[in-house]
């Protein structure tokens, strides 16, 4: 299976060109990343922590596609809720201002949440009631910077603001998450 | 006979050369959206926040098609609501109707709508309604590039069949379900990012 992917990918890039990333060319880049994103509630001090990743393409040089999806890992704080997992599936743009090989960015998104938790709660009989899987629309602006050095790496930081609606009481429960890595990306512009 | 078919004939002429006119019809536009929904009978005046998605498919220059779904949750002290919205609506560009720059219109549309009603007390205790609605208003397309856009739109949209609202009597939930065709409505503010696919017909 390993060697089949590598086989794929040695076609794609014999038949695939880099843009010239150092001049600030990104249309029909492909790109994607994973990490750890740390988040903290903005109306009280829980901390989440996200696994996820991402994809995004560049239809444009200044901008882009892009989809991401994250799940819970971790929790810090907590006194309201037992979360047993939380699943975030989001879609957006991104507008990029490409400067040579650093490409800083903002977006907007909006998505769902897939919560699966119950209130800490003293009734029985009412904890019973609440269901076990709640979706919860949400909405967000991310601002980062991703920097080029190799044709197919790249470095990238960039934190998030998503605002969403509590499902067990009329409050916000908005986050800013943050993140930094290592992504990787394919140049998807034919030779001509 | 001979003169149906006369008139059938002229038609298609007229629509054929129509056609190639219509410089943008064919168009086909794919985009995600998010609806807020205001003034709504059941959220005391907040706002309600919702996620979704459309597709549009343009009949001609100054004519749009707008399919959608939307999903959108508001809650208070003692109620969750959420709404799954799925419709359509024509749009008509009075002023420009080239991909650059603002690209105003008006909307007017039909939707199927789910809402239900839970208790925040008791999940258990919650009730539902299917119905029907219409609605109409304004909105513009922003267009970054020929073929990606940002989109604002604010509609009023009024649901006609069952009524359902509720009433809080020392701290209890009641649900009034009422039959019949009143009308009720609250405003709906849509922003959304829409990227142009291609052409379904009329490529050349």
């Amino acid at each position: 299976m390993g060697k089949k992917l590598i086989f794929v990918f040695v076609c794609l890039s014999s038949v695939l060109q880099a843009q010239d990333l150092a001049k600030g060319e990104r249309k029909f880049l492909l790109k994607a990343t994973g990490s750890l994103y740390k988040a903290n509630q903005l109306r009280s001090n829980l901390q989440h922590y996200y696994v996820g990743g991402n994809l995004e393409y560049f239809f444009a040089d200044k901008y882009s596609f892009r989809g991401d999806i994250y799940t819970l890992v971790g929790e810090r704080n907590n006194v309201n809720f037992s979360m047993r997992s939380t699943t975030q599936l989001t879609a957006g743009f991104n507008r990029h201002f490409a400067v040579n090989g650093w490409s800083p960015f903002v977006g907007v998104y909006t998505g769902m949440t897939q919560l699966h938790s119950s209130p800490i709660i003293q009734d029985f009989v009412t904890e019973k009631a609440h269901p076990d899987i709640q979706y919860i629309p949400l909405v967000g602006i991310t601002a980062g910077v991703q920097y080029y050095f190799y044709k197919y790496f790249h470095f990238y930081a960039e934190a998030r603001f998503t605002h969403e609606v509590s499902p067990y009481a009329s409050v916000s429960i908005d986050e800013i998450s943050y993140t930094a890595g290592l992504g990787f990306h394919i140049p998807m512009k034919k030779v001509k | 006979m001979r003169s149906t078919i006369s008139i059938l004939l002229c038609f298609l002429c007229f629509y054929g050369k129509t056609q190639e006119k219509e410089k943008y019809a064919g168009e086909f536009t794919l985009g995600i959206r998010s609806t807020s929904s205001f003034f709504d009978n059941t959220n005391n005046g907040r706002p309600g926040l919702g996620t979704g998605g459309n597709f549009r498919i343009r009949l001609a220059d100054r004519v749009n098609t707008d399919w959608f779904a939307d999903y959108i949750l508001s809650t208070t002290d003692y109620l969750k609501r959420a709404d799954a919205h799925i419709g359509w609506s024509v749009l008509f560009y009075p002023f420009n109707f080239q991909n650059k720059g603002f690209k105003p219109y008006v909307l007017a549309g039909h939707c199927f709508d789910y809402s239900q009603y839970i208790d925040l007390q008791d999940y258990t205790h919650k009730a539902d309604r299917w119905s029907s609605a219409i609605q109409g208003g304004i909105g513009t397309h922003y267009y970054f590039t020929p073929r990606f856009d940002i989109t604002l739109q604010a509609q009023y949209m009024m649901h006609l069949g069952t009524h359902l609202e509720y009433e809080v009597v020392n701290s209890h939930v009641n649900f009034i379900k009422e039959k019949g065709t009143l009308p009720e409505g609250h405003l709906l503010i849509t922003v959304g990012f829409n990227y142009t696919l291609g052409k379904l017909w009329g490529r050349n």
